[in-house]
């Protein structure tokens, strides 16, 4: 559905994507993570044929970039991370001017808006003016505004950055229905660490480059451990350190990895004695994150 | 359809932000203004004595205010394809199966078509004015000819600022080039100060400007009612007044012919219209 082959791009001299290769597959939910600055959004542009690269390939749906950019365009709805509605006009006014790009217009276009808001709801909110709606509202009319022509690819570029979290709930919910409900080919952009857990294929970009691919499953098992962590009684650290067990103490707590959560099951069943009491932490996609590069995703600033 | 579509939203845009409209007629505001003030009575002496003189005043400088308006206003609307650029929206359009110089010229249209909409309403604001003050009312055939020359002006100063703005990266400079013409603009048509007042070599250099030969070749037809009532067949008297007044497009001694003028107008719009095709590489991916 979508193939990038050796895509790269530069800005003067900085590189902001230095050589990627991936392959969306059709139908699938396809999530793009990675810290502010990794060349997610500069990708995310390449494709939606905003941005030239400096070299590289892409098609989308069989199309060639830079030859059939109108046929991409045709194929894919883009909600950007910013609004890109009109505030001054209503949501059915930017609706409406939008829907005329792709020839969509009279009985056609209220039957594709009425379908539009069985599924988002936002009939209630859509003779007001953009500027005066919430994020969340404004959000889902990004999300109608790119469905108008009934995209074959959905891209979602942070589409849930700056929403409060009833929103970003809300928002999550939406796009979560839309999977399962259409036949789309989701390809959504993130640095929230949970919104690439339903992906069904996830590839982490850092400063332009990929650094791990796989599912959001497979990645955590591979990059990450679950990790035992217990308040120990007298003597526990002497007991790992004589059986060559790998720990490390933070306050009065012992951290302990895990291959697997079993793992776990049977240190509890060796140690009971000298644990007062313990938790089992699943490894997160963080966990992955900053076992690959080195570098927490959250709370990174870039541009 | 589609850049019917465009150039809809941009004018819907523009006429809803009530500020930029009133911004855009700002500098029409201040020259009505000062016209009030102390204009009208800048002409005094055996001038001021003829029959009509008034009325001559008046139409001198609602035809001013006419030009000043298709400048002011273009430039004021093409602010919104520099905010669109500044802040993304244009990328939503980008997305979209449009060619970028359809995007492009969609607002270079919606400039024009804004311009001339507030020319109209001027021209016949100030027919009515004129009307209801002095009870003259211009010929038809002088209605048509002057909505042909508001045309020309609005589509050059069109073509013009919209080169201009794609030079401009944003809203502060769009605004501080709007206040910079919103200032010039009453000498560069010689309003503040008739033109027969000012040295040769500042007279030469701004008849060279298209903003002196618009609005030369409007006052040609607008006043030539009023200057017939005025001056009636006293020859030298009028083109001693038409000279002052800008009516005449001079170099030193020597008159342009109304249809030189014409050519000129044409030609400025000839060239900022290939200049503005030319810059449409600015708006390629990049």
């Amino acid at each position: 559905m979508i193939h990038v082959r050796g895509l790269k791009k530069n800005y003067g001299p900085v590189q902001a994507v230095k050589g990627i290769d991936f392959t969306v597959l059709g139908n699938a939910f396809f999530a793009l993570l990675g810290p502010n600055g990794a060349g997610k959004s500069t990708t995310i542009e390449i494709i939606a044929t905003l941005l030239a690269p400096a070299s590289g390939t892409v098609e989308v749906d069989g199309h060639t970039l830079g030859v059939e950019d109108d046929a991409i365009r045709d194929t894919l709805g883009v909600v950007f991370q910013y609004s890109t509605l009109d505030p001054v006009l209503s949501v059915y006014e930017n609706l409406k001017i939008r829907a005329a790009f792709y020839g969509l217009t009279g009985d056609d276009y209220a039957a594709r808006l009425k379908a539009l808001d069985d599924r988002i709801q936002f009939s209630h909110y859509a003779d007001q003016p953009v500027r005066t709606l919430s994020g969340g509202q404004r959000r889902k009319a990004d999300i109608a505004r790119a469905l108008l022509h009934s995209p074959r690819i959905l891209i979602l570029d942070e589409p849930t950055t700056g929403l409060d979290p009833k929103s970003r709930k809300e928002i999550w919910s939406l796009i979560l229905a839309l999977k399962k409900q259409t036949d789309m080919t989701i390809f959504l952009t993130t640095h929230y660490m949970e919104e690439v857990l339903d992906a069904d294929h996830v590839i982490i970009m850092n400063e332009g480059e990929i650094v791990a691919e796989d599912s959001a499953e497979n990645l955590r098992l591979t990059y990450a451990n679950d990790t035992l962590k217990v308040i120990p009684r007298d003597g526990l650290s002497a007991k790992l350190e004589s059986e060559s067990i790998a720990y490390r103490t933070v306050n009065r707590t012992l951290h302990i990895p895990l291959d697997n959560p079993f793992q776990g099951l049977d240190y509890l069943n060796r140690f009971r004695e000298d644990i007062e009491t313990f938790e089992i932490i699943k490894a997160s996609m963080d966990d992955v994150f900053l076992n690959i590069t080195g570098r927490k995703l959250e709370g990174n600033h870039d541009h | 359809m589609i850049i019917k579509s465009l150039v809809k939203r941009h004018l819907l845009i523009y006429v809803r932000d009530r500020w930029a409209v009133f911004f855009s007629f700002l500098s029409v505001i201040i020259i009505l203004g000062l016209f009030m003030l102390f204009l009208q009575h800048a002409f005094g002496g055996e001038f001021a004595e003829q029959p009509h003189a008034d009325y001559l005043t008046h139409s001198w400088i609602i035809s001013g205010v006419l030009m000043v308006s298709s400048v002011t206003v273009p430039l004021g609307f093409l602010g919104m394809m520099v905010l669109d650029l500044e802040n993304k929206r244009i990328n939503d359009f980008y997305v979209a199966p449009l060619k970028r110089y359809t995007i492009v010229f969609s607002y270079l249209l919606a400039a024009f078509s804004i311009g001339m909409v507030f020319s109209l309403i001027n021209l016949v604001i100030g027919q009515l004015y004129l009307y209801l003050r002095f009870g003259f009312l211009l010929a038809p055939l002088t209605w048509l000819s002057l909505i042909g020359l508001v045309a020309l002006s609005n589509l050059l100063f069109s073509s013009l600022f919209f080169y201009a703005v794609t030079f401009i990266k944003t809203s502060n400079a769009h605004s501080t080039l709007s206040t910079l013409v919103g200032t010039l603009i009453g000498f560069l048509a010689g309003l503040y100060v008739p033109i027969g007042n000012l040295q040769t070599a500042i007279r030469n250099v701004l008849s060279a400007l298209p903003t002196m030969q618009v609005i030369s070749a409007i006052r040609i037809v607008y006043l030539e009612d009023a200057l017939t009532r005025v001056f009636g067949d006293q020859v030298d008297f009028r083109s001693f007044y038409e000279s002052l007044l800008g009516v005449q497009l001079r170099f030193s001694e020597t008159v342009v012919p109304f249809w030189l003028t014409l050519l000129m107008i044409i030609g400025w719009i000839v060239l900022f219209m290939t200049l503005s095709i030319r810059r449409l590489t600015y708006f390629k991916k990049q």
